[in-house]
């Protein structure tokens, strides 16, 4: 005999011994059982939430089924009616169906048919529940996750977003709904046809692995991601599962390893060049102050040869730089007064800058300004900085340096923002000044930013272009102790 | 307060060579040989006897670092080394008493007397005994 699943039940019947034929049959089985002589009686009730079935006369003094019904259904909307009926009105019987009743039963009432028709309730309720508590699973499982999980239709509108995935674009879940998710999200509208086909293979049964291609989240920055997706049923209808793993990070350390081997190959090519230009370097010196020495003379071959030594000057200078831009970087690091090293750095700069108006203020608000790092390299890197605002800017000269706490990861840091008053940068500048060899200086090698990027990032730092409103501001961030 | 003295010089370059060979004599100094390599040199020094040795490092067969540790064994003179370019690890290895001045290529004309006289001064700061 299969398990008996009780139920509170609601008996609403006003043909007294009916009523009491199916107390007797009810209670025997277990259930508990109110029963109620009129329609009016019922709904004078006030707790409906724990019947799990009603059973409903098809014709009540007070009401017919039809009229009680949608009220029922209503007040108890997890309990299932089922109609009393005789022969006569089956009819009646089968429109009740229609307005929310689950089953009827024929008078006399039989036991046995009672019984199989609770059960078969009591059996769809546990299913129901069943479903309901694995959605809910499924639900918590896609909001726990850490991946972008989306949902599509077929025609790729937008079923579902998790929570994660409205984090990481910063679209909330109601702003995205049924919106075609292609021209929302892909970033090169080129990939457009490629996706189609691929949604197609996949609700055609064929699941994707793997497919990377970025995103474009609400601020229009770039994720790159790699996707998984399957076709699902969602709420009765096919539909394309697809999950995806931020790859970003992980792509732009590869594209960043990718760089450097780049920069170390072309390093050692510059190093070798330099090398060997070094001899012709020496001798075009030696002939060139030899040739002076011939022509000492004549005014004219003088000035050009005052011209040459001058190029000569600037090749040897290139080399030099470029040599140390390439050379393995090894860091001496020291306790120091960061403020020290910039005050240094522009102190240099002025003598040799003599003829300029030019103010170097600070704004540190009596923050401790002491940093582990390589005396002469940050040295090097305060005044490249501090060079290039000299050099864009028109006098009178004004640079501020903005020192705040910051936090690097888990490390403690110090922020220096150097700000100038100067023309500021335009796009391109702001995207390529750590370019090596981008230059906007007539005069200029463009290693200067570049340098500065490599000996800030062997420290564990970050430099990058702040966006003041006016004037160019290039933001220093460097760990206080080494790791 | 310039004194001439007799140099001895070494460079596998004959433009270098060349160079030498004018500058130093407008210098006010006289060029008692000149040597394409340290083997050369060594020769040189022991048939000329110089007051001071101008000698590229990078050179075939014996380099200058070696040379100037041969020279000065056999009878010390002071020795200033040129170099291609900045080298920690050289510059460690020719940092020896022997060794009293560096420059650096491409030499200008305006190097050599300040280098000459530091190095000369060096040397006889070095050599306590002697008059």
């Amino acid at each position: 005999m299969a398990e008996r699943d009780s139920m509170h039940v609601l008996v609403i019947e006003d043909d007294r011994d009916a009523r009491d034929n199916l107390c007797d049959i009810l209670e025997l089985d277990d259930h508990a059982v109110i029963a109620v002589g009129s329609a009016a009686e019922a709904l004078d009730r006030k707790d409906w939430s724990p019947f799990g079935a009603i059973i409903l006369d098809r014709r009540l003094p007070d009401a017919s089924a039809e009229e009680l019904l949608p009220r029922l259904r209503q007040l108890a909307p997890q309990a299932n009616v089922i109609i009393v009926t005789g022969y006569s009105d089956l009819q009646g019987a089968i429109a009740a169906l229609r307005l929310g009743a689950v089953d009827y039963i024929i008078k006399p009432i039989n036991a046995d048919a009672l019984r199989a028709t609770l059960h078969r309730l009591a059996e769809r309720q546990r299913l129901t529940r069943d479903k309901e508590r694995s959605e809910a699973r499924f639900r918590s499982l896609l909001e726990a996750v850490p991946c972008m999980i989306v949902i599509l239709r077929p025609d790729h509108s937008i079923l579902y977003l998790s929570p994660f995935a409205q984090q990481l674009t910063g679209y909330s879940a109601a702003e995205v709904l049924g919106k075609d998710y292609l021209s929302l999200f892909l970033d090169d509208p080129r990939q457009t046809e490629d996706i189609v086909a691929d949604i197609q293979k996949v609700l055609a049964g064929a699941p994707t692995r793997g497919f990377e291609n970025p995103i474009r989240c609400k601020d229009g920055t770039q994720r790159w991601m790699i996707w998984n997706a399957q076709p699902i049923e969602y709420e009765g209808a096919p539909a394309v599962l697809a999950v995806g793993q931020d790859l970003t990070s992980v792509k732009r350390a590869q594209d960043k390893a990718l760089q450097s081997e780049r920069l170390a190959a072309i390093g050692q090519m510059v190093t070798g060049l330099a090398h060997e230009s070094g001899n012709a370097l020496a001798r075009s010196q030696a002939c060139l102050e030899m040739l002076g020495m011939e022509v000492e003379d004549r005014p004219e071959a003088n000035d050009l040869i005052a011209r040459i030594q001058n190029a000569l000057d600037h090749l040897r200078h290139l080399y030099e730089e470029v040599r140390g831009y390439a050379a393995p970087l090894k860091l001496d690091r020291e306790v120091w007064d960061l403020s020290a090293l910039w005050r240094q750095a522009w102190k240099n700069l002025t003598v040799t800058h003599k003829e300029r108006d030019a103010a170097l203020h600070e704004q540190a608000e009596g923050l401790d300004l002491h940093c582990a790092v390589d005396y002469h390299r940050i040295d090097q890197v305060f005044r490249n900085i501090l060079e290039n605002a000299l050099a864009a800017c028109a006098d009178p000269v004004h640079v501020e340096v903005q020192c705040s706490p910051y936090q690097l990861g888990q490390r403690d840091a110090l922020r220096l923002a150097f700000r100038d008053n100067g023309p500021g940068l335009n796009a391109e500048q702001k995207q390529r000044i750590f370019e090596p060899f981008f230059t906007t200086k007539t005069k200029g090698t463009g290693l200067g930013m570049a340098i500065a990027r490599r000996i800030v990032e062997a420290h564990g730092g970050e430099i990058c272009v702040g966006t003041p409103a006016t004037g160019a501001e290039i933001v220093v961030t460097l760990p206080r102790e080494a790791t | 307060m310039s004194e001439s003295y007799r140099i001895a010089v070494a460079d596998d370059e004959p433009d270098m060579q060349a160079y030498y060979r004018k500058v130093l004599p407008r210098l006010g100094h006289r060029l008692v040989g000149v040597a394409a390599n340290g083997q050369e040199l060594v020769e040189l020094c022991a048939a000329t006897a110089p007051d001071l040795v101008i000698s590229d490092i990078k050179m075939p067969d014996l380099d200058g670092i070696e040379a100037a540790i041969k020279i000065y064994a056999a009878r010390p003179v002071p020795v200033i080394l040129v170099s291609a370019y900045h080298d920690s690890e050289l510059i460690e290895r020719a940092a020896a008493d022997h060794v009293m001045g560096y420059l650096v290529k491409p030499i200008k004309q305006a190097d050599l007397p300040p280098a000459i006289a530091l190095a000369m001064r060096r040397f006889e700061q070095s050599r306590p005994s002697e008059s």
